[in-house]
């Protein structure tokens, strides 16, 4: 493509050369598909590589080019290898915006990994004007509980569901480690797409499960301190403070509580729940706090382990937070590219996105599958797969959403420590 | 009203201000001096911030680690302006806005890259506070406040009794005529740099003391608080600068407390519009 375009630049001189660039993105752009017809098929990953959420990019990636890897040493989809676009979201609506329309418009991906919850409203509307199937391994967001049907798709569990788990663990004791149930919480929240997307799942299960939130504080976030904020909480005289926010606020915010004698128990949600937050917000602050995490099924706790110890021969390092979920999401992809290519003959992102749901929902004579090559194998010799993830059984509704149990973690010595687990039916 | 809620949120806006007023006064001094707003100054207070923990946990006392960052970014402060202000100084204001935005991110890059990305916590132990009356009083803003204090009246000092602090105010109302009267204008030049850059460091170790974890983009995010006190105060005038950083402290609790915590800021910079229909220049007169 580059020789050729040189050799026409050449020919028919500048203007020629740039009728022909003109040319050729008016093909690119009013055929999509012909992409599956180049030497690779090109993934989008829209999420944020710069920015304070970088780590999710970070996560992310290592995790969907060890599926590709695999993918394209068996010979890619007949024959075209999976390549990888990034679109730097940067953690913010407008350059997500921005991201999703050059790798849509510009790039021409036949699919979409990503979006987070923090970027999608400005991604929406470019995925669903172009029909661009989209996978997200993070977008928990509430906004794409019912956003889209038949295109997007997600191996997150809503922050729906989040919420859900973290009222039914603090109001009922035996999800608790010897803690009584909250009688008396109070909600704070960040004032930020991806964490206002649990109050009102939060707020309303703690309704449900007869302990009303006494008062829900939206708090600006980036702020140096909180201490009015706090002092605002702790008017209310709660026993359990839940609070929803970057790892940066919520240790401000635990700071200043601890600072105004709180010491009442707090409940936080996943990016917390992990041994950075100990680190940054010291262990002494948050001993004995309660945290949400999603955790595998005991069906696939093993091969969770297995994966763990693959991604450690891969990368050299641990798999970390969304490394599970982006291990479904690309497997997804790709085995929905697959059986696109051996049934329909083509890769389209108009029949990319009907396959996702055919190679993961369970059906008649489906054989349940857990990785890309087994899978394929599957597909290659006629058959039909069920894809079973690492966060659960991957089966997705009518709008994309799955379910996945939670883990109720504490921190206990130093150290995040698994006290319970919520089934994801004790949720309905 | 609550008296108790309110003399709580007194002594919260008192400590929060008292770090934004010392931010500003850096900020407010170049200005007066160059007649350019640096927009690389919250990089300062991101470099002191830095430079304590670094120190700090190489096993200097914190205190010390704090002094010892100071005068080394006050150091920095000077070379950078050398390196990136000084050639570009004749050749009008825009210029300098432009380089000192592009120098805004190459320190906040640079940070990135020998600190990384993610928060880390400032080593500063965790305590309980005094009850005085009913009013939980942070033992840390105590002394966050007497720092600030202190700050405050040595730069007060410097100005209306040295040498130094006079041939600033001089070069700062009239360059020329401070120039014709044999007063050294690239020392002050250099001696201003150093100052801001300085106090600036401070005002990030007290930023970091009040917000406990840092991250590569904390300076660059508070600049905008500071150049609202900056502005509140009256551009140029460092006691304008000291009065707008505790009005603007004040405020964001206040708009907290009895507004909306979603709005903190809105209710400070509201203040800060109303001041500036009621008097253009600032409270302080300072140049426009």
């Amino acid at each position: 493509m580059k020789r050729s375009l040189t050799r026409a630049l050449r020919r028919t001189g500048v203007l020629g050369g740039l009728a022909a660039v003109a040319a050729a993105g008016m093909l690119a752009a009013t055929a999509p598909d012909a992409r599956a017809h180049d030497a690779e098929l090109e993934v989008g990953l829209l999420l944020p590589f710069t920015g304070q959420y970088a780590w999710v990019g970070s996560n992310v990636q290592p995790v969907a080019q060890m599926v590709a890897d695999e993918v394209n040493q068996a010979g890619g989809i007949a024959g075209h290898e999976i390549a990888f676009v990034q679109g730097d979201t940067e953690g913010v609506v407008d350059a997500g915006t921005t991201a999703a329309q050059k790798l849509v418009n510009v790039n021409n991906v036949l699919a979409i990994v990503g979006p987070t919850s923090l970027s999608f409203s400005g991604a929406r509307q470019v995925i669903l004007q172009n029909d661009v199937p989209m996978v997200s391994p993070t977008a928990g967001t509430t906004a794409l509980d019912r956003a889209c049907r038949d295109v997007c798709f997600r191996t997150v569990p809503s922050d729906s569901l989040g919420g859900r788990a973290i009222a039914r663990a603090a109001t009922d004791p035996q999800y608790l480690a010897g803690d009584q149930a909250t009688r008396k919480p109070v909600l704070m929240v960040g004032n930020a797409p991806a964490m206002v997307s649990f109050k009102q799942p939060i707020a309303r299960a703690f309704d449900t499960y007869g302990a009303p939130v006494a008062e829900t504080i939206t708090y600006t976030p980036g702020k140096p301190s909180y201490r009015s904020e706090v002092r605002g909480a702790l008017a209310n005289d709660p026993d359990s403070i839940v609070l929803v926010g970057t790892p940066e606020d919520t240790a401000r915010i635990m700071t200043n509580a601890f600072q105004a004698g709180y010491q009442g128990r707090w409940f936080v949600t996943q990016d917390q729940t992990n041994s950075d937050f100990i680190e940054l917000a010291g262990a002494r602050l948050v001993e004995g706090i309660y945290g949400l995490e999603e955790v595998s099924s005991d069906a696939s706790a093993e091969r969770n382990r297995a994966f763990e110890q693959r991604f450690r021969d891969y990368a050299g390092a641990d798999p970390q937070i969304f490394a599970t979920n982006t291990f479904d999401a690309m497997n997804v992809v790709a085995l929905a590219m697959l059986r696109a290519h051996l049934r329909d003959g083509e890769v389209t992102r108009a029949n990319l996105a009907a396959n996702i749901e055919r190679i993961a929902n369970p059906g008649a004579g489906k054989i349940t599958v857990h990785d890309y090559t087994a899978g394929a194998k599957v597909l290659r010799d006629g058959g039909e797969v069920n894809y079973d993830g690492l966060v659960g059984p991957t089966d997705f509704d009518a709008w994309g959403n799955i379910t996945a149990p939670f883990g109720i973690r504490q921190v206990q010595n130093g150290r995040w420590t698994t006290v319970s687990t919520i089934a994801a039916d004790a949720l309905n | 009203m609550d008296l108790n809620a309110f003399l709580q949120t007194l002594v919260y806006g008192l400590a929060l201000g008292g770090t934004i007023a010392v931010s500003a006064v850096g900020l407010t001094l170049s200005y007066g001096v160059t007649r350019f707003i640096n927009f690389a100054y919250g990089e300062f207070l991101t470099l002191g911030a830095y430079a304590t923990l670094a120190l700090a946990g190489a096993g200097l006392a914190l205190p010390l680690a704090g002094a010892v960052s100071v005068v080394a970014v006050g150091l920095a402060g000077v070379a950078i302006a050398r390196l990136a202000f000084d050639p570009l100084m004749h050749r009008g204001l825009l210029p300098l806005l432009v380089t000192s935005v592009g120098l805004a991110f190459v320190l906040h890059n640079m940070v990135r890259m020998v600190a990384g990305a993610n928060p880390l916590r400032f080593p500063l132990p965790l305590m309980r506070p005094w009850e005085v009356a009913g009013v939980f009083v942070p033992r840390e803003q105590v002394a966050t406040i007497a720092v600030a204090l202190v700050a405050m009246a040595l730069v007060h000092l410097l100005l209306s009794r040295s040498l130094l602090g006079k041939s600033m105010r001089a070069v700062a109302d009239d360059a020329a005529l401070a120039r014709s009267a044999g007063v050294a204008a690239p020392r002050v030049l250099a001696a201003t740099w150093f100052l801001s850059a300085a106090i600036g460091a401070l005002g990030g170790i007290l930023l970091a003391v009040t917000q406990v974890t840092l991250d590569p983009a904390m300076g660059w995010r508070f600049l905008l608080v500071v150049f609202a006190a900056v502005l509140l105060g009256g551009i140029g005038s460092p006691y304008g600068a000291m009065l707008g950083g505790l009005i603007v402290g004040l405020g964001v609790e206040l708009g907290a407390t009895y507004v909306s915590a979603d709005y903190a800021y809105a209710f400070a910079f509201v203040l800060l519009i109303l001041v500036l229909l009621a008097r253009p220049r600032g409270l302080m007169g300072g140049r426009t």
